[in-house]
Order: structure tokens, then sequence, then C-alpha cells
């Protein structure tokens, strides 16, 4: 790193000259992030061996999923993570505007599980449940797990925003914690990115 | 609490996890039993193989006592970090003990299961799905375990904390790791059956190298907490309380 | 200076917004529109475009673009190897 900073070939080609990398959070949120990353690339896996070895019982399946709310649901993760960037950068700099910014980010968070309980019910309904085939167990059970990261994301969202209503400055320890926050909902938008054309698109 | 107990206390999780793999490898179930296999095909597993899982039962069973000591040193860890009130702390003994349950368990059922293999296929197949159902699937004490001592560890406000905060956020990992097996009852093959990649390898693989770490970072410990002096007005509320 | 970076890497992080929003349109239109003949190149070219916006994720919004480098190094790993396996596992089972 110091390395870096002493040559300056390689300061002068990046774009942002940054003295301080700095790790996004703390580094243990790491250990944490990654981890969960490497479980959901195992599902991942899991979706894509399926599809090879039963392709006929996969691809009618998916036909009776609903791409457009999957869609929908891609627009929420991405416009709340948008949210949580923009409200970020407003706690940091101690404006006023990252409460607001926060309710918009959980605003998007309770879209998602909203539409994803629409899916769920209506699915139900027409008689395709976990027990179906493996393509649905997999499709509730990996969906589930990551609307169970969502819902954790939700809760930490809203600890943020009562914090972004107060006027005091940060601590050093809940500027970490804001940090944390807002990498652990970029990683349940992430993990969405690959599940959604996984499960409803790669035929 | 001196620092050799708490040394001998860690090294039983160490100690631990080369007993329960030996037992596995002894019955030869490394991968494991299918679970869709055919009664007749488990009971002449069972009767080529009585005297391996008899071993195995033996060996995870004493594996579950070792787990004991371990509990203990990790709930006294979570008290330690807490303070006086610590709710924390209890959730993470119960969640121990639950564990020493959750392995013990399985291995008694194993022993049954062995010691008469000429039995009808049937009752030796229904035995075997008692032992490796709860052996594999019991995830909560393990998930309330790790998710209490990494609140714990995350909480900890002390100035020379004994432990470093990835190994609170690795807890919550670990926890999230035992998630799948939850599910193994729905199938026979695949990832999610009891010999598949996320219920038996994941969850075996974290299972094991948790004990090691967990260990090791609890010999580590053992000199930190050593020198702390002993908060004896703390104590006493703990007693009054 | 330091506000005018600042200022910088937002208007990135939108412009990164902008694109990603693109590329799920385009990811549901080629998902949607395609016919069972074509089947293997949309699935790999749906999985390039995924794994390209959960880089852009990592990189811009979590910002580890200006984490140190083994964490980065870690993540981009993640990316490319998930990204290489999947597509293996896709051709190949």
């Amino acid at each position: 790193m110091s390395a870096t900073v002493a040559d300056p070939s390689i300061q002068a080609n990046d774009k942002i000259p940054s003295p301080e990398r700095r790790i996004p959070g703390e580094e243990g949120l790491w250990v944490f992030l990654l981890g969960d990353m490497a479980i959901f690339a195992l599902f991942f896996g899991a979706i894509v061996v399926l599809h090879g070895q039963h392709p006929a019982m996969v691809i009618a399946s998916q036909h009776a999923l609903h791409p457009l709310l999957g869609l929908l649901n891609t627009g929420f993760l991405l416009t709340g993570s948008l949210f949580v960037v923009l409200a970020t950068r407003a706690i940091r700099n101690g404006s006023s505007g990252a409460a607001g910014l926060y309710g918009g980010a959980i605003a998007c968070g309770i879209g998602f599980a909203a539409v994803k309980a629409v899916e769920y019910a209506s699915l139900i309904r027409d008689g395709h449940t976990a027990q179906s085939n493996d393509f649905f167990m997999y499709y509730f059970v990996f969906t589930g797990i990551h609307l169970g990261h969502l819902l954790i994301g939700l809760v930490l969202l809203t600890f943020l925003l009562t914090r972004a209503r107060k006027a005091k400055p940060l601590t050093p320890g809940q500027r970490v914690f804001v940090d944390c926050g807002a990498c652990y909902w970029h990683m349940v938008d992430l993990l969405w990115l690959a599940l959604f054309p996984l499960l409803y698109l790669v035929r | 609490m001196s620092r050799m107990i708490q040394i001998a206390c860690a090294s039983c999780g160490i100690l631990f996890v080369f007993v329960l793999f030996g037992g596995i490898i002894a019955a030869g179930w490394i991968p494991p039993i299918p679970p869709s296999e055919n009664a007749t095909e488990v009971a002449r597993y069972y009767a080529t193989h009585a005297n391996g899982i008899r071993t195995m039962a033996v060996l995870v069973m004493f594996g579950a006592g070792l787990t004991i000591p371990f509990a203990a040193l990790m709930a006294t860890h979570v008290r330690r970090m807490e303070g006086p009130f610590a709710p924390l702390f209890a959730v993470n003994l119960i969640a121990g003990g639950a564990g020493v349950v959750a392995i013990f368990m399985p291995a008694m059922l194993l022993g049954a299961a062995a010691y008469r293999p000429e039995r009808m296929p049937e009752l030796t197949q229904a035995l075997n799905d008692l032992a490796w159902v709860p052996f594999i699937m019991n995830g909560p004490p393990a998930i309330a375990q790790a998710v209490s001592f990494g609140v714990a560890v995350l909480g900890d406000k002390s100035d020379r904390p004994a432990f470093p905060r990835w190994l609170g956020f690795y807890n919550f990992w670990v926890a999230f790791c035992f998630l799948p097996a939850c599910i193994l009852v729905y199938f026979k093959t695949g990832p999610f059956a009891w010999n598949g990649l996320l219920s038996f390898w994941l969850a075996a693989t974290v299972f094991g190298t948790y004990f090691v770490i967990m260990g090791v970072m609890f010999i580590k410990a053992a000199r930190v907490v050593e020198s702390d002096p002993v908060p004896d007005p703390r104590h006493g509320e703990l007693v009054a309380a | 200076m330091l506000a005018a970076l600042r200022r910088t890497r937002g208007d990135t992080q939108l412009i990164v917004w902008f694109a990603l929003i693109s590329a799920t349109f385009a990811t549901a239109g080629l998902g949607l529109e395609q016919t069972a003949g074509g089947a293997a190149t949309v699935g790999v070219l749906l999985l390039a475009i995924a794994f390209t916006k959960i880089r852009l994720v990592g990189i811009h919004f979590m910002e580890l673009g200006s984490a140190p480098l083994p964490l980065r190094l870690l993540f981009e790993g993640y990316v490319l190897v998930t990204f290489t396996v999947l597509v293996v596992l896709f051709l190949v089972v």
C-alpha cells in the first residue's frame, strides 16, 4: 500500500488518488459477507446443475414463475441500493437528508418483500409449492433465505434511520456501523442479481 | 479461572473434531450412507460394517462429552464479555447443553442400530434414519450458540478485548452455514439430502473447522483473560442476581 | 477538493445505477424473448451480464474499488471464479 503511494506513475494512473485505501465497514464484516456470498455461490451452482440434469422439468417450472415480478424486484433492490449509497454519503457529511434517504431504501425493501409475498401466494394458489418438484423446492428455499437476509437488512436500515434523525455527529463506532449496514444491504442486492436470472431466465 | 483450565477446555473442542470424524471414518461413512438406499442395502451395510459403526457410536458419544468443557468455556467467555446482567450467557449455555444432546443422541441410536444387524432390514433402516436425520439436521443449538457468542464479541466494550471482531462475524457466518441442513427431511438425493453438498459437506466442513478455530482463539485468549483483574463487585452482583 | 472528489464519485455511482437498470432491462428482454434453439448462448450471456452487474455493485456501491488490494482481489476473484464455474457447469452438466 505504501509502495503504491510512493510510486508516482501508479498514482497518476489512479482516477481518484486515494491516499487512504480504506476497508468499507470493518475487516471482520468481510469474513461474513464474502462467506455468505460463497454459500450463495453453492446455491447458484445447485440451480445450474439441476437445470442440466432435468432441463424439461426446470423449464416447465420456470414458465409458472412471474418474471415481470422478478424484474420489478430487481428494480426495487437496485434503487434501494442507490438510496443507501446517497444516504451513506449524506450521513457521513452530516447533511440532513440522510433519514429521508434511508426511508426511501426501507420503502424499496418493503416493496421487494411485498412483491415476493404476492409471488409466493400466487404460486401456491396455482398449486406450485416447495413439494411440487426440486426446482420449486430450490426456488422457495433460496429466495426464502434471500428474503431472510433482506429482512435483517431492513432492521439494520431502521437502526440507521433512527440514528440519522439525530443531529449529533457520528462517533467513530457509528461511522463503521453506517458502512457495515450499507455493505450488507448492497450484498442483499448483489445476491439477487444472480438469483433472478438463474431462477427466472436461464433456460 | 486458571489459564491451564482454559487451555484444557479449549483443547477438548479441538480433540472433539478428531474423535467425531475418526468415528465417522471408522464406520466408513465419508461420504455418508446415501438416504436413497433401500432397506436391504442399508441392512447389508450394517451387517458388513457392524463393528465399525459400533466404534463410531462409542467415539461420537465421547466426542459429545468433549464438547461439554468447550461449551462451558464459551459460555463463560460470553458472561465475561456481557457483564452482570447476562441473558446471552444463558442462551449460549443452554444452546451448548442442547448441542451435547444433539451429538450424543444419534450416537446412541447408531449403537442400537448396529447392535443386532441381523434383524428385519426395515427396522435397521428405520434406526439408521433415526440416527442420521437428527445427526445432520439439528442446527438450532449450534446456531443459537454461534449467534449468541458472535453478538457478545461484537458488543464487547472492554479496552483489551480477548477476541478480534472478525471472530464475531465469523460466528454469524457459521450459523448461516447450518441453515440448509434444516430441510434435509424433504430430500433423498441432491444437495440438501443428508449426504449432499449443502447438508453434509458444507455443514461438516464448517462444523469441524469451527471447533478448531474457536479452540485456537480460546487458547490465545487464555493469556488475556488471566491477566485481567477479576471484577469482584460484578461477581457479587451475579451471585445476588 | 475533497468535496469535489466526493461529488465526482457520487456521479459515478449514479451512472452505475443507470447502467445496472439498463442491463436489467436488457437481461429481461434477452431472457424472455429467447427461443429454445439458442438457449446455450443466451444462458451464458445472461450469466455474463449478471456477474458484470455484481461486479459493478461491489466496486462502486460497496466501495471495494477503493479498498485495500487484498480485499478487492478477493472480491474480483469471487466474481470471476463463480462466473466461470457456473458457465462450465451450465455447458457441461
